[in-house]
């Protein structure tokens, strides 16, 4: 071997060694300590970068509680991940019965798409207990899940099975499932049957029913109302459902079959997908966002905030670029909504990438004695600022007065504690809270899997 | 709401190792003894050459590898993925099978980032979108130069990671042949071609049903119960494509050459694997023009290239199973350019030099369904120069280009800032048989014109985007292991390569809480790397390589989930090797390993794939003018996937026949 050929090997194996020593320069973050038992845990977060998803769980008070317990990546990846990037939180608590026959709260998490699939975590165990392909053989995006019982759910279906698919009629609709009692995930979900609602929208449109809240006897369910494309939205509306008095299957097949469902035109908005029932069962809150296609000043015209009371009169209505304006620059309303009480909510006025208004967390307030459903004014205060759709859902704490709010700024993820206003206060305080997950993951969704007793 | 996220996902690809490289007949010993920078493709396209070539040695001296015609059709490879993924630095990803869309990155680089053209005409379309190498023949080519990091300034388009020139043949003598095929996954295969007098006609065909069975696991990663097997329908594909190509020489010093390739590809989508699809299906149709007359006067050398791509992209997805009910979705991109080269050459001087200017204009044109018509012009000045020093042995180059983009899209667009790249590099040759190399380089990449006025409602383009900057150190050692001679029956050559890569400014699209996808600057990236290869072959008999890949990437991106994590889909450790033995004057058997480490399929590092590994097996038997080979692939039945979502198929097998006379 030449001198030449010795010097040569020499200096590429230092540099082979180099690049290899500067693999070992990575970092890990350590898991938060003392956190409290897990039977305080009650609220669940999704983080989410709308690629890969990690759940952990709050206490009631918004501290850590769970970090980590699930993500993308708690099974090898199949045909899809454990969780895809697109998972929402069930909009209200979720209870299983177990092989023992106890009824316990469960994570209740809808895979929207393109998994369409319910996941339901035992926080206790640390086990997925179940797990379900809600809309097997097509994409039927479903948007949430209510409880009829520890063993039935109700699914909201947002879309349609493709013409002619060899599959069984489906989606736009709200479908009862049975969920096995398991201590193990041996077994999906069955359906039961299916509650077709596409009557309940215009030629040329579907119902695309999506978020579902409950007041005393009553279903309430947001329907999206557009095309199918999504470009067009057609008049605002909801639909109301009286709940099944009996679970059992016979009783289930004659609820689904001859159910009265009424619909409930929110005038002058589109796009209403979003409800959260008042804390005092008085009524839901509803937000309506617009068509996203239109955009601009046409989107934030059709978009608002109303009131239904719970025996469905609509009772308020507000216009997003009235309440908007208030504060800042008039722009349509997000996806975000929080029922405070029957008088108060929380919106969020949405920020534009283009010109870099950033969104704003809104504290809408209704004057007690509406004129009903005119559209009447409203108090509204800002309790938080940060870039533009970076806000995902707002929490209003149970008798607290305060709310939690995800802030998914991808820079500097956060979930804040905002202190609402009382009369005469002139603004919010807000708290940033400890991060409950480890992954970087922007929080999105906040609900309660539990409410504390 | 998930109203716009169907629209929003952009394909991205997996990877299905194959074919083996060898290089032919090497010998290091004429490293300087070659001519340096060709200007002119054509030209050289007709020195061939058989196997594989580092870029140490001619005739395409500029090429980190050359890829010859030989190897393309060694193997019964019926895409280029399957020649391109035996390559140190290239990963290839795939969506599916046979006639899959496939793209390919280098070093750890997107696939928008890579220079893909056709005997130096960029296929790229107007639009930036990757260029699908699942639609481009493998038969009409005469073999592949390979540029990793770095698009040299004589192709006139700046790239930020690497180019990939396709070379097609250029036949002087009379000459016919080709080629049939049959496989698994009704795959068939037709190749034929015939020319004489510079003027040759190709014409390739290639279909498959794509119908392998999988298992279908509902999404529900936590349980099994509900797991199906499927037979993976409306996935078939049928791609078609002529290329004529005439070369012609009047004198000695004029040389014209013209190029045509049309194609069409059809493409049945089917959608994820948890939700078949029936209808939806994609076309495109391509159309490639290019002329070229070269002039040489005594040390000047001097070529102008006219060419002109034009590619319609068609999507029906009339029951809407992969997004919004559309009967029909088309695009169009139009991509005139011209390409002026002047070379001069000192081969005389002591110190052999060379100097060359390079000027180039390209208009990129897009239109389509529910998209603003969007152009910008292209104006790229360019120089080169090259000298040997024969006292130390060495070898100087450099590369520059500046390029201005001005946009022509009305007073709302922002002019494109203008970008340059260069490139430094010193060969020295300390022994014989030995080559060290060092080079520095600075590239970019101008934001496509989707990224920037792309707005479809659920897309916002983002006129405002900068482009993507690179810049990039490398080192490389090449040496004949053991030392040339004419008496030795053994070849070997080892080459290692270790590099860094910074890059910034990088484009992703960004979804927002109402998914709306909006492209901007917001990722930068650092990549550390090793390659190495060692090819080896002995007395005609044996020949095999073995090849592997290190690649360390790292997201520096000011992005809490991302920051100081892997890039995903880059695994860390890629390794291949294809042993071919010849025990009988006509029969052949080759041997493919292709082993590929973990990889993340997300940015937060939560989602990692299994290894996974490929074996492949190959016969072949030589009788007069007929070839016979045989193929199967994946014999492990390997079902690890690339990309979530996309499952990939198991053992295959396929068979060709090809007939080549030697004359006519």
């Amino acid at each position: 071997m030449t001198a030449g050929r010795t010097r040569s090997t020499r200096w590429l194996l230092w540099a082979t060694c180099i690049a290899l020593l500067s693999t070992a320069c990575e970092t890990s973050a350590g898991p938060p300590t003392a956190l409290p038992p897990r039977d305080e845990c009650a609220i669940a977060v999704v983080h989410s970068d709308y690629r890969s998803s990690a759940i952990s769980l709050l206490t009631a008070s918004g501290a850590p509680c769970a970090p980590d317990i699930l993500d993308s990546g708690s099974r090898p990846p199949g045909l899809l991940t454990a969780l895809s990037g697109d998972v929402v939180l069930a909009g209200s608590a979720v209870s299983t019965r177990s092989a023992d026959g106890q009824d316990a709260p469960v994570v209740a998490l809808i895979d929207r798409y393109p998994a369409g699939t319910l996941t339901l975590f035992n926080p206790l165990t640390d086990a997925v207990t179940h797990q379900a392909a809600l809309s097997p053989g097509y994409n039927g995006n479903p948007q949430d899940i209510m409880s009829l019982d520890a063993t039935t759910v109700l699914v909201s279906r947002l879309e349609d099975a493709p013409p002619g698919a060899t599959i069984e009629p489906s989606g736009s609709d709200l479908a009862v499932f049975r969920l096995a009692p398991t201590t193990e995930i041996t077994a999906s979900g069955q359906l039961v049957g299916r509650m077709d609602l596409s009557s309940l929208a215009d030629a040329g449109f579907s119902p695309m029913p999506a978020r579902i809240a409950r007041v005393g006897s009553r279903i309430f369910v947001g329907l999206a109302h557009l095309t199918a494309d999504f470009a067009t939205a057609g008049p605002g509306r909801i639909a109301v459902v009286d709940a099944p008095s009996d679970l059992d299957t016979q009783a289930l097949a004659t609820w689904l079959a001859n159910a009265r469902v009424v619909m409930i035109e929110i005038p002058g908005l589109e796009n209403c997908t979003e409800l959260a029932a008042s804390p005092d069962a008085s009524g839901v809150w509803i937000v309506c966002s617009g068509s996203f296609r239109r955009g601009g000043q046409a989107q934030t015209a059709r978009s608002g905030l109303a009131f239904v009371g719970a025996d469905g009169s609509l009772e308020a209505v507000f216009r997003a670029d009235e309440l908007t304006a208030v504060t800042g620059e008039a722009a349509p309303l997000g996806f975000t909504l929080a029922a405070v009480d029957a008088h108060r909510a929380v919106v969020v006025a949405l920020g534009d990438l283009v010109t870099k208004r950033g969104d704003r967390a809104l504290l809408v307030t209704r004057p007690t004695a509406a004129a009903k459903p005119a559209t009447v004014a409203a108090a509204v205060q800002t309790l938080h600022e940060t870039g533009a759709h970076d806000l995902g859902d707002a929490l209003a704490l149970d008798g607290e007065g305060t709310i939690l709010l995800a802030d998914g700024n991808p820079r500097e993820p956060q979930i804040w504690k905002v202190r609402l206003p009382s009369a005469g206060e002139a603004s919010a305080t807000a708290t940033a809270l400890a991060l409950s997950s480890t992954t970087g993951l922007p929080p999105r969704g906040l609900k309660y899997f539990r409410h504390p007793k | 709401m998930t109203q716009g996220l169907k629209a929003n996902q952009r394909s991205r690809p997996a990877t299905q190792p194959y074919a083996g490289v060898r290089f032919g007949a090497l010998r290091v010993a004429q490293i300087f003894a070659i001519a340096i920078i060709s200007a002119s493709s054509s030209r050289a396209s007709a020195e061939d050459p058989d196997g594989h070539h580092t870029r140490i040695e001619g005739p395409r001296a500029d090429a980190d590898t050359a890829v010859g015609r030989a190897q393309l059709r060694r193997a019964a490879a019926t895409d280029l993925g399957q020649v391109l993924e035996g390559e140190t630095g290239l990963r290839v990803t795939r969506l599916g099978g046979v006639g899959a869309c496939l793209t390919v990155s280098v070093r750890g680089s997107t696939a928008e980032q890579v220079m893909v053209l056709l005997d130096s005409i960029p296929l790229g379309g107007a639009d930036g979108a990757p260029v699908d190498l699942g639609t481009i023949p493998l038969g009409p080519l005469a073999g592949i130069d390979i540029y990793r990091g770095y698009t040299p300034a004589r192709f006139g388009v700046p790239a930020l990671a690497g180019a990939i020139n396709l070379r097609t043949r250029r036949l002087t003598a009379p000459e016919a042949g080709g080629e049939v095929g049959a496989g698994s996954l009704s795959t068939r295969l037709l190749r034929a071609y015939g020319g004489a007098s510079g003027i040759s006609v190709h014409f390739d065909a290639l279909g498959s049903l794509g119908d392998f069975r999988y298992t279908d696991d509902r999404g529900t990663r936590f349980t099994t119960a509900d797991d199906v097997e499927r037979t993976r329908v409306n996935n078939g594909s049928a791609h078609y494509s002529g290329l004529v190509r005439g070369s012609f020489a009047p004198t000695k010093s004029l040389e014209l050459n013209i190029l045509y390739l049309g194609s069409s590809s059809t493409r049945r989508l089917p959608g994820l694997g948890v939700h078949p699809t029936q209808q939806s299906e994609s076309g495109l149709t391509r159309h490639v023009a290019g002329a070229s007359v070269e002039l040489r006067a005594g040390a000047l050398t001097g070529r102008l290239a006219l060419n002109v791509a034009s590619t319609e992209s068609v999507v029906r997805d009339p029951l809407g199973e992969l997004g919004p009910p559309r009967a029909k979705v088309t695009r169009h991109g139009l991509v005139p350019g011209a390409t002026l080269n002047l070379t001069y050459t000192d081969e005389e001087a002591t110190t052999p030099w060379q100097v060359a200017l390079h000027a180039a204009w390209r208009t990129e044109r897009m239109r389509g369904d529910g998209l603003e018509t969007a152009a910008r012009h292209l104006v790229t000045i360019g120089s080169s120069f090259e000298m040997r020093l024969p006292k130390p042995r060495l070898r100087l180059m450099a590369d520059v280009q500046l390029v201005i983009a001005v946009d022509d899209q009305g007073p709302a667009a922002r002019p494109t800032a203008p970008g340059d790249t260069g490139r430094l590099r010193v060969d020295w040759k300390p022994a014989r048989d030995q080559q060290l190399s060092l080079t520095v380089t600075r590239s970019f990449r101008l934001p496509s014109l989707y990224e920037r006025f792309g707005d479809t409602g659920l897309v916002l383009g983002n006129a405002g985007l900068l482009p993507e900057r690179a810049h990039a150190l490398e080192a490389a050692w090449t040496s004949a292991l053991l030392p040339s001679s004419e008496s030795s029956d053994t070849e070997t050559l080892l080459q290692l390569n270790v590099f860094s890569r910074w890059h910034t400014n990088l484009i992703q699209f960004l979804q927002n809480a109402q998914n709306v996808a909006r492209p901007e600057n917001i990722a930068s990236a650092f990549f550390v790397g090793a390659e190495a290869s060692l090819t080896l072959r002995h007395a005609g008999w044996l020949e095999g390589r073995v090849a592997t890949t290190y690649l360390y990437t790292e997201d520096t991106s000011n992005i809490a989930a991302r920051t100081g994590k892997d890039l995903p889909l880059r695994p860390r450790l890629v390794a291949n090797a294809r042993v071919r033995v010849k025990p009988h004057p006509i029969l052949g058997v080759a041997l493919d390993f292709d082993y590929m480490g973990a990889n993340y399929l997300d940015a937060a590092n939560l989602v990692a794939t299994s290894q996974r590994v490929l074996i492949g097996v190959h016969v072949d038997a030589h009788i007069e003018d007929f070839k016979v080979i045989v193929s199967c692939t994946n014999i492990l039945g390997s079902r690890v996937q690339d990309l979530a979502g996309f499952p990939l198929p198991g053992l295959a097998a396929f068979a060709t026949l090809r007939w080549e006379p030697q004359t006519l």
